[in-house]
């Protein structure tokens, strides 16, 4: 019985983040080509189409894996539990998504000018990355859906007030994604250059990752509460 | 226990009021960096605190609405506290519409104008204090009326005035020292002398029958040196003889005087208005008690309105306003186009002041015509301007069609559509909303880009809904987001900023995914099919946030 609720959690939470990842995905790629068209005109829709469609993933499975937070914070009672079912379905769709590109949609084109200036590196970076050797495949989607689901602790700030970690969950999304563009930046190449270590922009990335999520999931041990595991109040 | 009515109303102005205080301790520290003058700094703190709350209000309708629902003991799950907020949230939506569509751009302008006030003083006082260092006084007087013009009562200016004023005194003793004429040092000898020398020279000219140079130099002499019986009768004899030898001076300058004023009649009546009226100013100048010559003036000046204006009225109506570059295109019904383009162009009651402008009329009889200075009064441009006080000095229009000549042309358009383009080719955040409302048909048939006008009526339109779908979001999560027991009222408000500030920046995202929306309209629909595509997308958005807020709170509306 235990084992057949576990799995009708598991399910819930991979139907919920399937549902979102989706939609999310087609509403940033209407609004993406929408500018698109209006900028340089109809024609654009069917030269861009393909490569917004696949350079919003990323965004598309950060605000999916944030909105799920909520359903594991209520669905899982142990930490370990819930950062398991999220950091695997967010590693998971990372990868789909970049083998995807890697497979299907390697013809998308690469001209992301239409694309926000600010979410413009991450899909650069996801473009590049997707169709990469394996090892910095992994390594870069990995470590990028690993430090999304570890910010899974900024939704559980407090007891007494879940509103906060409502209000919270988007801003960290954005600021997720910033911190990531960040990281994708020479700024950030700079600081291991400093500390005589030269390593491909690819890694340095991903250890900056790492070193975030071990962060986030050091504050949850520290100072976040433990999720619930029940049902929602009122 | 009974039930508490979610305090939506109370929670927002709380929060409103909170956001005036941040907003103003947030302009109270930044005043020191802002320039603005010690006169202004309360209303310029005002204007931002205001200013604040605008730019804070969408998250804070948000927050309110989700505190008073986290706080509710409702159990009738999201309808019945959708039902709760609604009212109050509708009567917030007409406030904040209206703070936002009649207020907010006056506070804007008035914090605008403290803030270039301010700057000029500043820039008028360096400017002082450099030209009193290089000992230019007159520039450093001219710059310290200005800064007198803002504030007379700031210490700075006060201290560099007196300097400056000092200064000036000084200079013009000094000056007055330099020019003062020497103390005469001549004796009853210089004088005789010199009266002697111009009583030869009178003699002189006597014998020479130069009688008018004989009676001057007899003046002369007799001025200098007045003691000689001589030389006063050579002056009564030369003024005999001028007197007998013709008619009187004054006779003859009453003659003269008499010709030109028949002449400047000759030329009011021909209709020759500008030389009739360069003849009467020369002839005021001489006589300016001439009954007829202040008449015939005056009346000239009439005529000459008819087929020119006066350079006076256009610098009045620039020193007032200036609108900067200026251009209008109409379309007749007859296929022809009329274009109005001018360097700059200004609007006084009695008429638009155009400076360097070109017309140009397309048709079976094309007219282009230039000159720097013209007038529009009712749909009559006027294209020649005179000084009225150097009546010899006239800009003329030029022709560069064959067809076309005159001082004057008809225009399709008036005064009136004028003043309209120039409003609606500003910026579209500066259009007064019942211009924006109503002017976008005539910005179309002037030639004007409608888009930008529709993206900013759109972005007005959309306040009311976007209060309505903001309550609507936060009574959602405010109801799903409940906590065990309800936060004290101080907890409430201590933390409310940061969910505001929380908020911010994904409401920002939604609102460029508005602005996309309304630009993609603008851009695809016709301007008849604009206004109701974007109220319907408006109430779509509104009942998707009805049904996405009943779902965050986990009930369906029943």
């Amino acid at each position: 019985m235990v084992q057949f609720c576990q799995m009708k959690s598991l399910l819930a939470v991979v139907f919920r983040f399937l549902i979102i990842f989706i939609v999310v995905d087609l509403c940033l790629t209407l609004a993406w080509t929408t500018s698109a068209a209006l900028d340089h005109g109809l024609d654009a829709i069917r030269l861009v189409l393909g490569m917004v469609l696949a350079s919003a993933m990323p965004a598309s499975i950060t605000a999916a894996i944030f909105i799920c937070f909520f359903l594991v914070n209520r669905l899982f009672s142990s930490r370990l539990a819930g950062y398991a079912v999220l950091m695997i379905l967010s590693v998971a769709a990372a990868a789909g998504a970049g083998l995807l590109v890697r497979f299907v949609c390697v013809d998308c084109g690469s001209d992301l000018s239409t694309l926000p200036s600010l979410y413009m590196p991450i899909a650069q970076w996801f473009m590049r990355i997707s169709v990469a050797p394996w090892t910095d495949f992994a390594i870069g989607l990995g470590t990028f859906a690993v430090m999304n689901a570890a910010c899974w602790s900024l939704t559980r700030l407090s007891r007494n007030r879940p509103l906060f970690g409502a209000f919270v969950a988007p801003s960290a999304a954005l600021a997720a994604l910033y911190l990531f563009s960040m990281y994708l930046s020479g700024p950030a190449d700079a600081v291991f250059k400093l500390a005589g270590l030269d390593l491909p922009r690819t890694m340095t990335t991903a250890a900056l990752a790492a070193c975030t999520t071990l962060g986030l999931v050091l504050f949850d041990a520290l100072f976040a509460m433990k999720p619930t595991g029940v049902p929602r109040h009122g | 226990m009974a039930e508490h009515k979610p305090a939506y109303m109370a929670v927002a102005i709380g929060l409103f009021a909170m956001a005036f205080v941040i907003g103003f301790l947030i302009a109270l520290a930044s005043i020191g960096h802002s320039g603005v003058l010690f006169r202004f700094a309360v209303s310029w703190e005002t204007m931002n605190a205001a200013l604040a709350i605008a730019g804070w209000a969408p998250a804070i309708l948000l927050v309110a609405s989700a505190l008073a629902m986290e706080s509710s003991e409702a159990h009738d799950g999201f309808t019945g506290a959708a039902a709760q907020v609604l009212a109050p949230a509708l009567i917030l939506a007409a406030v904040v519409s209206i703070f936002y569509l009649l207020v907010v751009p006056g506070l804007t302008e008035r914090k605008a104008r403290y803030e270039s006030q301010s700057q000029l003083f500043v820039d008028s006082l360096r400017g002082a204090e450099d030209a009193l260092q290089t000992g230019t006084l007159e520039v450093a007087a001219r710059n310290l009326l200005a800064c007198a013009a803002i504030d007379r009562l700031d210490e700075r200016y006060v201290e560099l005035n007196e300097k400056v004023q000092k200064s000036l005194v000084e200079a013009r003793a000094a000056k007055a020292d330099r020019e003062a004429p020497p103390e005469p040092q001549r004796t009853e000898e210089d004088d005789w002398a010199e009266a002697n020398r111009f009583y030869l020279e009178a003699l002189k000219a006597r014998a020479d029958g130069r009688l008018f140079d004989a009676h001057y130099l007899a003046k002369r002499s007799a001025a200098i040196y007045s003691k000689r019986p001589e030389v006063r009768r050579l002056v009564n004899e030369t003024w005999s003889d001028l007197q007998r030898l013709g008619p009187s001076a004054e006779q003859k300058g009453e003659a003269a005087l008499y010709k030109r004023k028949l002449e400047g009649y000759t030329r009011f009546q021909e209709g020759d208005y500008l030389e009739a009226y360069r003849i009467y100013s020369e002839l005021a100048a001489e006589a300016s008690g001439d009954v007829d010559i202040a008449t015939y003036l005056k009346r000239s000046a009439e005529g000459l309105l008819t087929i020119a204006f006066f350079t006076e009225e256009d610098m009045r109506a620039f020193s007032r306003t200036d609108g900067g570059p200026f251009k209008i295109t109409l379309t007749s019904p007859d296929g022809s186009i009329s274009t109005l383009a001018a360097s700059r162009m200004a609007i006084a009651e009695e008429a638009v002041y155009f400076r360097n402008v070109i017309y140009s009329r397309s048709g079976a009889e094309p007219v282009r015509v230039r000159a720097p200075f013209a007038r529009l009064h009712g749909d009559t441009m006027l294209l020649r301007a005179v000084d009225r006080d150097h009546p010899d000095m006239v800009w003329e229009p030029t022709y560069e069609t064959a067809s076309g000549s005159g001082f004057a042309v008809r225009l399709p358009f008036n005064q009136e559509d004028v003043a309209r383009v120039h409003w609606l080719s500003g910026a579209p955040s500066d259009i007064p909303i019942t211009l924006l409302a109503t002017g976008i048909a005539d910005a179309g048939r002037f030639g004007l880009e409608t888009r930008p006008l529709l993206i900013e009526l759109a972005g007005r339109m959309a306040y009311p809904f976007a209060a309505l779908m903001l309550a609507l979001l936060g009574a959602g999560l405010g109801i799903r987001f409940k906590p065990v027991a309800p936060p004290s009222t101080r907890a409430k408000y201590l933390t409310a900023p940061i969910l505001v500030a929380l908020a911010m920046a994904p409401l920002q995202m939604i609102a460029d995914v508005g602005r996309l929306a309304a630009r993609a309209m603008a851009t695809w629909l016709s301007p008849a099919l604009f206004l109701p595509a974007w109220v319907g997308f408006l109430a779509a958005c509104v009942v998707i946030s009805l049904f996405v807020s009943a779902r965050i709170a986990g009930r369906s509306v029943r």
